[in-house]
């Protein structure tokens, strides 16, 4: 599956995007990307839990709209983070 | 509508789009006795208020406390040969010698808690261009409370994002329910920002007011988001969210501490 990332996570991941082979659930998903680069954990959680200013999409698809952190991924999907910017 | 007979000098003015039949007479009339409030003359907003003057909306209210550096010039062309002056003045001479049917109102401030829904009340389309998280909270926030249509938009170096929000859509807080605390998202002055990412922002703003003017289809209950580096434009289905604080009525009214931070309202 492709999983995008916005410029603050890409500031870990050194990457924009990538493929990766998972299947799970969205927030298994997370934990397997956390594993995987260090410093992400801090840049997605705060204290309180996932940070509200970063939304994930499967497939364009806002996962608040699907089934929250246990929406299911597969092979052909792709997960964006998109967190709120505010330049102008 | 049909109180205002074009001059021969406006049907030659307008005759592209007079011709167009998503806007026509009719259309132009509807433009022309319309009122659009442009929030930040910065980057997005150069865009946005050249293409609103130019259409022909009739009245155009101009907010920018800041006057114009020499780091703006690279994106905020309206500005050329302003240096020094307040970016809602300099943008209001353009407008005034681009087309003289335009009426411009100036607005040498900033939004504030205490003067954004005074100041945004009387228009038809507020256009978001500001800069920075509590402004865009206040002005969604402000404008669900006044029922004003509001044209979001927000860039940072190619990557681009446009939503509008009218009465009974989902609002700029069901899409993002927090500001990132300060620090964590970095700002056009830290991350840079690509001169043309604004320009086409912008002008997609004024394509949005445009056309909510006019009636035709807008990014109503979407977001349109883009990279353009890789060009890749995806359309984004937004909902409302039945527990937002704002656009569900439970906030009526604007308070100080909610623009603060991550912007949150308990």
């Amino acid at each position: 599956m492709k999983i995008v990332y916005p410029i603050i996570l890409a500031a870990v991941t050194r990457k924009k995007e990538e493929e990766v082979e998972f299947s799970g659930d969205v927030e298994a998903l997370i934990n397997f990307l956390c594993e995987k680069y260090k410093g992400l954990k801090k840049v997605l959680y705060n204290k309180e839990g996932f940070n509200k200013f970063i939304n994930i999409y499967v497939n364009n698809e806002d996962i608040r709209n699907l089934n929250g952190f246990e929406t299911e991924v597969k092979a052909n999907d792709t997960v964006k983070f998109i967190p709120a910017i505010a330049g102008g | 509508m049909s109180d205002i007979i074009l001059t021969q000098e406006q049907i030659k003015r307008y005759a592209r789009q007079l011709i167009m039949p998503e806007i026509g007479g009719k259309g132009q009339v509807k433009l022309l006795k319309s009122k659009a409030i442009v929030v930040g003359a910065g980057g997005l907003g150069s865009a946005a208020i050249q293409y609103l003057a130019g259409a022909g909306v009739g009245k155009i209210g101009i907010v920018d406390g800041d006057s114009v550096d020499i780091t703006n010039l690279q994106r905020q062309t309206i500005h050329a040969g302003n240096l020094g002056m307040n970016k809602a003045e300099s943008a209001a001479k353009f407008v005034k010698t681009l087309n003289p049917d335009v009426e411009v109102e100036v607005y040498p401030e900033n939004v504030n808690v205490n003067n954004v829904r005074d100041i945004i009340r009387e228009y038809d389309v507020v256009v978001d261009c500001t800069d920075n998280f509590p402004s865009r909270f206040l002005l969604n926030d402000a404008c669900v409370m006044e029922k004003i249509p509001l044209v979001h938009s927000a860039v940072l170096r190619f990557i681009g994002e446009i939503m509008t929000i009218v009465p009974d859509s989902a609002c700029y807080r069901c899409v993002f329910p927090e500001a990132p605390p300060p620090g964590s998202v970095p700002s056009c002055q830290e991350a840079g920002i690509a001169g043309v990412a604004t320009g086409i922002f912008g002008v997609m703003q004024a394509t949005e007011a445009i056309k909510l003017i006019l009636g035709l289809e807008i990014l109503e209950n979407k977001m349109l988001y883009a990279d353009l580096l890789t060009m890749e434009f995806d359309l984004i289905d937004i909902r409302k969210d039945r527990n937002c604080p704002v656009c569900s009525g439970k906030v009526k009214d604007l308070q100080e501490e909610s623009y603060v931070e991550t912007c949150r309202i308990e």
